[in-house]
């Protein structure tokens, strides 16, 4: 039985229950003191739980989020690449990358899975995984889909992925010239992907991971606050099948002409679309950096005779001519302020028309002669010879037109195409001119940009720069071109079912260092229309040194021929050859109407000159590129070192080949917008 | 039911139930401060503290039913045998983070330090209970000094300053207890303050002018007088001139050895991860398990030193002040335990427990408050860590015992 205690609290009963009261009374007066100091020490404890708690909260909180968020970029697939059909071009591919940090708990289960997986021996994999404990290791770099859902169905505690996109090009073959390529960061250098990089390029989406205390990442897969916005899809003119068969016959002709290199383009000429275009070398003459450029719009060559449109057109609009006046065409050789221009073959006099179907130079000199220096020279310009054409490819080549003091001879040389110098893509654009009745037409490549939600971004209309000619000199010269085809200078390729018409061109190439011409090294081109009579499409094929025959008309005109035939064969027998056009082709008179003094070409919603300058403007933002700071270009090619410096505004000087070893200023150096960063290559 | 009821009550369910609540939370805080972690062996923690609990319970009941006569009569045997294990633990301990302090048997690693804390107590509570002198007497003061020194000089050697301090604060607190003038224990401990306020000259002169005060409201004799002030001039003066001419790599030496667990420049990173953790849990906390900070490696040996952070982060402010307050309610009742004891070794004991919880609850919540400096004491009951749950079970154990019997004489 135990007594009840004692009622607390009081003096005398603290007091009576020791031995000794006295000592009673003190325990009763340190149990005061105690509890008070408890008192005391509970409420310093809340009152700082309470400070820190609630007055700090928001500060602390605040804190706690700056280091544990870690705000990422969740990117945004870049966007695809069309052809006119909607067959694509360039894609991406989605892979994963796994990783984990391997413990001994996961590696002797991730060694067995992981050995079939990557085809190597279960103990090499389980070694290589234990000398990376708890450190981050990939397990398999962009696996696909296939492995993917492999790797996850093991179901490992730990194994992470992260989503890596490459982008995947179809008929990289045909179509690399036109499309370019991108780097490893998905920024275009090249192509299409260059030009167009601000509308492909897609909004990175912001994530935010978490981060734990020794900075390693927590969380993979991060919570997205904003999501990306997916690049644009861009949609050419260019037809892959058209493509396809203009590449592979290109390269057929180069072969079998013993060519170093050449360059075609297929053009729709009522509309100026892109059908095909590409360049080749043959393979003794291959190049590693061949697929850079597209060479139809970034070299340009001397025409020859294919130039001859420009003086005939002249002299049938202005010079007060008609097909059927002649010229004494010298029987070969004619003499023009004492230097002698010559024929291939002996001709009297000849008509015009026959001037223009068998190329005689002579004949060709001495009408442009009655036209005037100036006058062809005007009409050079008129056909957008010596200015870019303002399709959307990067480093487009204006050609060069020079104005001379125009003497019989210059007059003479200047008509039948030397001393003058056009891209492939020139050269189609004024035949296409020609060929539907008087409209040069801007060419395009990039017919439509529409964002993930379908809106339509960019679209490009057939935009007509300007008249050149009439419709009745454009059919008078249409004839004649059919004349060359019948019974002319291309008369080989003359094929009753399978009308073309055309005009050759045969030129010396000039050796660049000397600056004289090269005896037996010719640039051969044919530029002509399919078909012949109404024609759709102005083909142009360019040939660079064929031997041992160097004309145009036996070299460049049946590769074109090759490639129309083929080209329409392969869309059903004979079948004319419709493009399925969006918009419908205009016809000839409901065109804009067109100023046809103007010069320079008119501004459409995109063309060259506004295109670039837009773009430099807004891509300052991405790629983690700060105003002001000097990038870091070291370790790239010189072309990505080029670009991304020319994104930050500097110019740059390269020396040397290779990759960029060296540059000044030094990367993470501030410096003035326009200075010019000297790279050493090596 | 009922009689169990009844049985219960006689041991005071209050303190029983206020430490049972302690435990059960530090059992939910340990698994979440570690269920993230990748290690299976943290995450198991948990599960190893439940086993811990179970055992500290039955020690718990242990205490309870054994006669406290016993633990009187072999108070310096249990002291003896802890001092023994301490020593031996310099041949036989595994050594921790450059320290060593833990036993293994078998399984669990065993802490003998935290046993020390049990047996000085009980030694302490002895001693105090049957000397005959004065308290405050230089042969009495002695015996305290040898009994804690011995054992918190071997703790220090671990070395574990934290652990070493709660002995001192222990035999001051029932010094305090058995009748000593807070004044002259004052004087007494004045060295050792100056020691410490030594590096801040203000407060050094503050506590200088006060150690005057109390010597002139005492007026002890002049040569305690003497001694004390010159004392406290040589520590307060002597100390900065020494620690200054010391290099760095001397200064890092001492700080280390005091401190292994703490780098002096990583304290500061604690204590503030510690009060981000806190100050982010808010006034309602982030939710059980949900505490970033806790779970992202931000919060340093959050399962063991650092566990009232995780309680602040994950149970906000309300949380906070239910674990303080069971604390207070702990506290509280030690108190009138020990004022309901009719025996003086009875009282000593209650008054050297509460000294023992309350010294390690102020200094580990302070800490992670940011009002105390970092040392490695657990939290009573909530940290882990077995020994020192099983060393407080015990006492509670006691204090039970103590609660049951205190009519005993």
């Amino acid at each position: 039985m135990n007594p009840k205690p004692l009622e607390t609290g009081t003096r005398q009963s603290a007091a009576a229950r020791f031995d000794d009261p006295e000592f009673g009374r003190l325990v009763y007066r340190r149990l005061r003191i105690a509890a008070m100091f408890v008192v005391l020490a509970w409420a310093v404890l809340a009152g700082r739980t309470f400070a820190i708690q609630v007055l700090w909260a928001d500060r602390l909180s605040g804190r706690a989020g700056n280091q544990i968020n870690q705000t990422v970029a969740v990117p945004a697939p870049r966007g695809e690449i069309y052809d006119r059909n909607g067959v694509p071009l360039a894609v991406n591919w989605h892979n994963q990358s796994f990783f984990a940090y391997p413990d001994e708990n996961n590696i002797p289960v991730l060694a067995k899975k992981l050995s079939a997986v990557r085809k190597c021996s279960e103990q090499k994999l389980r070694r290589d995984l234990s000398g990376k404990q708890g450190k981050f290791t990939w397990l398999i770099r962009q696996a696909d889909d296939q492995v993917a859902r492999q790797i996850r169905s093991w179901d490992i505690k730990h194994v992470h992925s992260l989503p890596e996109m490459t982008r995947a090009y179809t008929n990289p073959d045909a179509c690399r010239g036109v499309v370019g390529y991108v780097n490893t960061d998905n920024l275009g250098l090249a192509g299409i992907e260059y030009s167009c990089d601000k509308w492909l390029t897609g909004t990175n989406g912001v994530g935010v991971l978490w981060r734990d205390g020794l900075g390693r990442k927590y969380s993979y897969d991060p919570l997205r606050v904003a999501e990306p916005v997916p690049g644009n899809r861009v949609e050419l003119t260019l037809d892959l099948g058209w493509q396809i068969v203009l590449k592979e016959e290109l390269v057929r002709g180069i072969e079998e002409h013993h060519a170093r290199s050449g360059m075609a383009i297929l053009l729709d000429c009522r509309t100026g679309e892109i059908l095909a275009m590409a360049d080749a070398y043959s393979t003794t003459e291959r190049r590693v950096a061949q697929d850079a450029k597209c060479r139809v719009i970034s070299d340009v060559f001397e025409p020859g005779s294919s130039f001859k449109l420009v003086a005939f057109a002249a002299a049938l609009s202005e010079g007060g001519m008609c097909p059927a006046d002649r010229f004494d065409a010298g029987m070969g050789k004619g003499r023009f302020s004492n230097r002698w221009i010559r024929d291939d073959k002996e001709h009297g006099f000849l008509s015009l028309a026959d001037a223009f179907r068998f190329s005689s130079n002579v004949a060709t000199g001495r009408m442009a002669n009655r036209v005037g220096g100036e006058k062809l020279y005007a009409w050079a310009r008129r056909f957008g010879f010596g200015s870019p054409t303002g399709v959307m490819l990067p480093a487009e080549q204006p050609g060069s037109v020079p104005k001379h003091r125009w003497s019989e001879y210059m007059t003479a040389a200047f008509s039948i195409g030397h001393g003058v110098s056009v891209t492939t893509l020139q050269m189609a654009v004024a035949y296409a001119g020609l060929a539907n009745g008087g409209l040069l037409l801007k060419p395009y490549l990039v017919r439509s940009v529409t964002d993930a939600a379908g809106r339509v971004v960019f679209r490009q209309k057939p935009f007509v720069v300007r008249r050149i000619m009439t419709p009745d000199v454009a059919a008078e010269l249409l004839a004649m071109a059919r004349g060359v085809v019948t019974d002319g200078t291309a008369k080989q390729i003359n094929d009753p079912e399978f009308p073309l018409a055309g005009k050759t061109g045969t030129a010396e190439k000039p050796d660049l260092e000397t600056g004289r011409m090269i005896k037996n090294k010719y640039v051969a081109s044919f530029a002509g229309f399919w078909p012949a009579d109404n024609p759709r499409l102005v083909g142009v094929v360019v040939l660079d040194q064929p031997e041992p025959i160097h004309y145009g008309g036996w070299t460049a005109a049946p590769i074109l021929l090759n490639i129309l035939r083929r080209g329409s064969c392969a869309r059903g027998h004979n079948v004319v050859y419709e493009p399925p056009l969006r918009a419908a082709a205009p016809a000839a008179d409901s065109l804009v109407p067109v100023d046809s003094s103007a010069e320079t070409v008119a501004v459409c919603p995109a063309p060259g000159e506004s295109f670039w300058q837009r773009r430099a403007v807004v891509d300052e933002s991405d790629s983690g590129l700060t105003e002001g700071v000097m990038p870091d270009v070291v370790g790239l090619t010189a072309r990505e070192a080029v670009v991304l410096i020319k994104k930050c505004g500097y110019e740059s000087v390269l020396t040397g080949v290779g990759r960029v070893a060296q540059q000044i200023p030094p990367p993470g150096s501030p410096v003035m917008p326009g200075t010019t960063c000297q790279l050493a290559l090596q | 039911m009922k009689q169990a009821w009844q049985w219960i009550k006689e041991y005071d369910p209050v303190m029983i139930g206020a430490a049972l609540a302690l435990s059960v939370a530090g059992i939910l805080l340990i698994y979440s401060s570690q269920h993230y972690a990748t290690a299976q062996h943290f995450r198991d923690f948990y599960l190893k503290q439940i086993i811990w609990l179970g055992i500290s319970l039955a020690g718990c009941y242990l205490a309870m039913v054994v006669p406290l006569r016993v633990h009187e009569v072999f108070a310096y045997v249990y002291l003896i045998a802890v001092c023994g294990a301490l020593i031996v633990l310099f041949v036989i301990g595994r050594q921790v983070g450059g320290a060593t302090r833990w036993v293994v048997l078998g399984p669990a690693y065993i802490q003998p330090s935290e046993l020390a804390k049990l047996a000085v107590t009980v030694s302490l509570a002895r001693y105090l209970a049957y000397t005959k002198r004065p308290i405050l007497s230089a042969r009495t003061l002695l015996g305290v000094l040898l009994l804690v020194g011995v054992t918190a000089v071997l703790v220090l050697r671990q070395p574990d300053l934290g652990t070493s301090l709660v002995f001192w604060a222990v035999a001051v607190v029932m010094l305090f207890w058995a009748g000593a003038n807070p004044l002259v224990l004052f004087l007494i401990l004045s060295p050792a303050l100056s020691l410490i306020l030594a590096f801040h000259w203000i407060s050094w002169i503050l506590f200088f002018v006060s150690v005057l005060v109390a010597l002139h409201h005492l007026r002890p004799s002049l040569w305690a007088a003497l001694g004390t002030i010159v004392a406290n001039l040589a520590f307060g003066i002597i100390t900065p001139i020494v620690w200054n001419s010391l290099l760095d790599y001397q200064k890092k030496r001492i700080l280390t050895f005091l401190d292994p667990g703490t780098d002096p420049t990583g304290a500061g990173y604690q204590i503030i991860q510690s009060k981000v953790a806190i100050g982010s849990g808010g006034i309602f906390g982030k939710g059980f398990l949900q505490g970033s900070q806790s779970r992202l490696d931000f919060l340093p040996a959050r399962h063991t030193d650092f566990i009232f952070s995780v309680a602040g982060e994950e149970f906000g402010f309300l949380g906070a002040v239910i674990i303080i307050g069971l604390f207070a309610l702990l506290l509280w009742r030690m108190i009138s335990i020990g004022f309901l004891a009719r025996n003086r070794f009875n009282c000593f004991l209650a008054g050297g427990i509460m000294a023992i919880v309350g010294f390690q609850m102020l200094v580990n919540i302070g800490m992670a408050l940011g009002l105390a400096p970092v040392t490695g004491l657990p939290l009573p009951f909530v940290s882990y860590g077995g020994s020192s749950l099983m060393a407080f079970w015990f006492m509670i154990g006691l204090l039970a015992n103590v609660h049951r019997h205190w009519q005993e004489y």
